[in-house]
């Protein structure tokens, strides 16, 4: 230990400077928006945080003329160019600073987009080991440009409040838990297809919702779900988050809310039949009911009327969900995979996104009422 | 003569262990599982583990080799087994051969670090600071070598713990059905997996400074290779289940890709936590090889101690960073190396063995 003092040399040389990324010269890119125009041009919208503008209308309120009192806090911009690297330079020749991605949290693709083909889009993004693979990522209605010009009201980082949306649509069931990393997986992937959140702006509330899951066929989004179909796909794959809920029509136009507490689910794919496929998915459902007026859960006989009224109408949707998803050529349950692990000359020969369509998928389901809540 | 300073015993079987096994796990983890599945697709990891079961096999070789001179490396022992001008000749040719491979290592992890973590720093700072901490371990003898891979073998604990993390992600589906891609193909991976083991041959070397009995040197080499094989088989497995077979044609270094999709409530980008990691993964092998290259020109200039030879080899291995500017060439070097890698880690020993049996050499403990 006689050399001890080596340590503060070591220390000076060891880190370096060429890689530094001090923050002061950075812009930091927390969401992004991305749009394919008419003329196959990309055009990309992204959101900085204004430095020491953000938490509150304290500080220096007066940058970029507040309004209405409220300190603007983010900066959106937004270029077109014939490749997303295009557009971002463009874009960081207006910005002072370097644009740096590597803290981006939500990228927003807008539906034309996605229906030319969403691989892409984020090829770039693959290529940079510095960007953010964990980041959210979601399809909206019209174009993901004007949703971040667009006021959200009582948000001020756009990025920030979508991305809270999208986590706790994951928690809820109303989105399935994705990411860029994930999704790239599926999307070149031909044995399964991705699903991603939907969303579109709210103009009456001043708010973007979550409306339901964009389908893809490929790398091509084919369709779109409603978000009780996007819940049911959720149980279908195995996939719930933390709650899941559903609103069913009961008996004599009365309605019922229902809340999924447990899902086991089961799929069996069969190939042996030659000409089509047969998959039959059974799901065991333990239901708390949250709401329900006419409150007669203490009566078995009733309870065993509910039972088969919950698990025949989930059924319906069930069916419904699938019957869209087939329709959109989208094998998000990742059927072909599973025919690929059992009969993988089968797949190459027959021609799986055609035989999808055809499938016979068969779904059965078994609910249990395990609780009414705190009353009866 | 010499032998008083030389075959001193001066490391246990566990040193043994540690030491084989920071050897093998070098700089080929990040991109075994790709270069793995551009052979035998998604049944890489099975080619892994049969390239562990050939290991077990060489190992053997250079067991019964290395216990038939107990007291000797074999740097000592080829002359005495080929004749002098002969095993002089193949002295050289795996000081060549080792040199090479640190080489190799060297410019792989130049390459990485720049693409993954620091595009503008000049290769040759790093190159300076990996080959600067090299020598100043390796100038000492083997026993603090040892130490210092011993100490550094906690992490693979930390590496094992950032895989639970990613146990969630994964699709069995992916690897079904089991060996599909054929039996070929399925081999020639394993040619591919092979170079992965490297370092095994170190009980080459290792085997007379070890102090324990035979069998338990045995035990030594062929857990840290079977440890190394079950590693690389888990850690492949890990990567086909987690990316599609299309996906993975797109990312040369699987490991590192698939880390970063993980995201821990306090640390972001933990592929960098990984990339540290590995970094010292990668030194403590390079650091192998710099030896049993440095130890060997010492031999073959009946120098007393290798540590002048360490100075030599560590300037002439630094203009090599300037030669790194092409991730293709590096990755032709590789497969040139993996050829002549199974040449120096079985055949020759094998040979040699056959050599010593014929000619019935044997010596005894002193």
């Amino acid at each position: 230990m006689k050399k001890w003092w080596i340590m503060f040399p070591i220390c000076i040389l060891l880190s370096g400077c060429w890689d530094e990324r001090p923050l002061r010269t950075m812009k930091l890119i927390f969401g992004a928006g991305m749009d394919m125009q008419e003329d196959d041009r990309y055009s990309l919208t992204i959101e900085m945080p204004i430095e020491g503008a953000g938490g509150g209308s304290s500080g220096q309120g007066g940058q970029g003329g507040g309004q209405g009192g409220q300190a603007q806090t983010s900066q959106v911009m937004s270029e077109d160019g014939i490749t997303v690297r295009d557009s971002a330079y463009k874009l960081d020749r207006k910005v002072g600073g370097v644009l740096d991605v590597s803290k981006l949290r939500v990228l927003v693709i807008g539906e034309d987009g996605a229906e030319k083909g969403l691989y892409s889009f984020l090829d770039a993004l693959y290529r940079n080991a510095s960007s953010p693979l964990n980041a959210k990522i979601a399809i909206v209605e019209g174009k993901a440009g004007t949703l971040f010009q667009s006021e959200i009201s009582g948000e001020q980082l756009h990025s920030e409040y979508l991305y809270k949306l999208i986590m706790s649509a994951e928690k809820e069931s109303m989105a399935p838990v994705t990411n860029l990393q994930f999704i790239c997986i599926s999307l070149l992937d031909n044995g399964s297809d991705p699903v991603l959140p939907f969303m579109k702006y709210n103009e009456k509330n001043k708010a973007v919702e979550i409306s339901g899951g964009a389908l893809f066929n490929g790398t091509k989004m084919t369709g779109t779900i409603t978000p009780d179909e996007m819940s049911a796909f959720l149980l279908l794959a195995d996939q719930m988050g933390k709650e899941l809920s559903f609103t069913i029509p009961a008996d004599e136009g009365r309605k019922l809310t229902i809340l999924i507490e447990k899902s086991k689910r089961k799929m069996k794919v069969d190939t042996t039949n030659k000409d089509h496929v047969t998959a039959d998915i059974s799901l065991d459902l333990s239901v708390r009911v949250l709401e329900y007026p006419p409150d007669h859960l203490d009566d078995e006989k009733k309870l065993n009327e509910l039972n088969k009224l919950v698990s025949d109408e989930l059924e319906k949707i069930f069916t419904q969900t699938m019957d869209k998803m087939k329709m959109a050529d989208s094998d998000t349950l990742g059927f072909g995979r599973q025919i690929m692990a059992k009969d993988p000359k089968k797949f190459e020969k027959m021609n799986w996104k055609k035989s999808y369509r055809s499938a016979d998928v068969k779904i059965r389901v078994k609910t249990k009422i395990i609780s009414g809540g705190v009353i009866l | 003569m010499d032998e008083g300073v030389k075959t001193k015993k001066t490391i246990s079987a566990q040193q043994l262990f540690f030491l084989i096994l920071q050897t093998q796990i070098g700089v080929g983890v990040l991109s075994l599982p790709y270069s793995v599945h551009t052979e035998s697709g998604k049944d890489g990891w099975i080619s892994i583990l049969i390239a562990g079961l050939f290991v077990q096999i060489g190992i053997g070789v250079i067991w019964l080799l290395s216990s038939r001179f107990p007291d000797k490396t074999l740097y000592e022992f080829a002359p005495l087994l080929l004749g002098r001008l002969l095993g002089t000749i193949v002295n050289a040719l795996y000081i060549v051969f080792f040199f090479i491979v640190a080489a190799q290592m060297l410019i792989v992890f130049l390459y990485l670090t720049s693409n993954w973590a620091f595009p503008h720093t000049p290769h040759i700072v790093f190159a300076v600071i990996v080959v600067g901490i090299t020598v100043y371990l390796i100038q000492e003898n083997i026993r603090i070598i040892a130490r210092f891979h011993v100490l550094m073998s906690f992490l693979f604990i930390i590496v094992l713990i950032l895989f639970v993390f990613i146990i969630k992600h994964l699709n069995v589906y992916y690897l079904l059905p089991i060996g599909s891609e054929g039996a070929p193909a399925i081999l020639s991976g394993t040619k591919q997996a092979l170079f992965s083991f490297a370092g095994f041959e170190f009980l080459l070397w290792l085997y007379p400074v070890t102090k324990a009995s035979s069998k338990a040197k045995w035990k030594a080499a062929a857990g840290a290779s079977a440890i190394a094989a079950v590693f690389y088989t888990l850690l492949s497995a890990f990567v086909y289940m987690f990316f599609s077979l299309k996906k993975l044609n797109h990312v040369p270094e699987p490991v590192l890709y698939m880390v970063k999709a993980v995201e821990l409530k306090m640390i972001e980008r933990i592929d960098l936590l990984f990339l540290s990691i590995w970094a010292i993964f990668a030194i403590t092998s390079f650091m192998s090889y710099m030896y049993l290259a440095a130890s060997g020109v010492a031999k073959l200039a009946k120098a007393k101690h290798h540590r002048k030879a360490v100075y030599v080899l560590a300037v002439l291995i630094l203009p090599i960073t300037f030669y790194t500017a092409n991730p293709e060439q590096s990755v032709n070097i590789y497969e040139k190396i993996s050829t002549l890698s199974t040449i120096f880690l079985f055949a020759v020993p094998a040979f040699l063995l056959a050599v010593a049996i014929i000619r019935n050499k044997r010596e005894e403990s002193t």
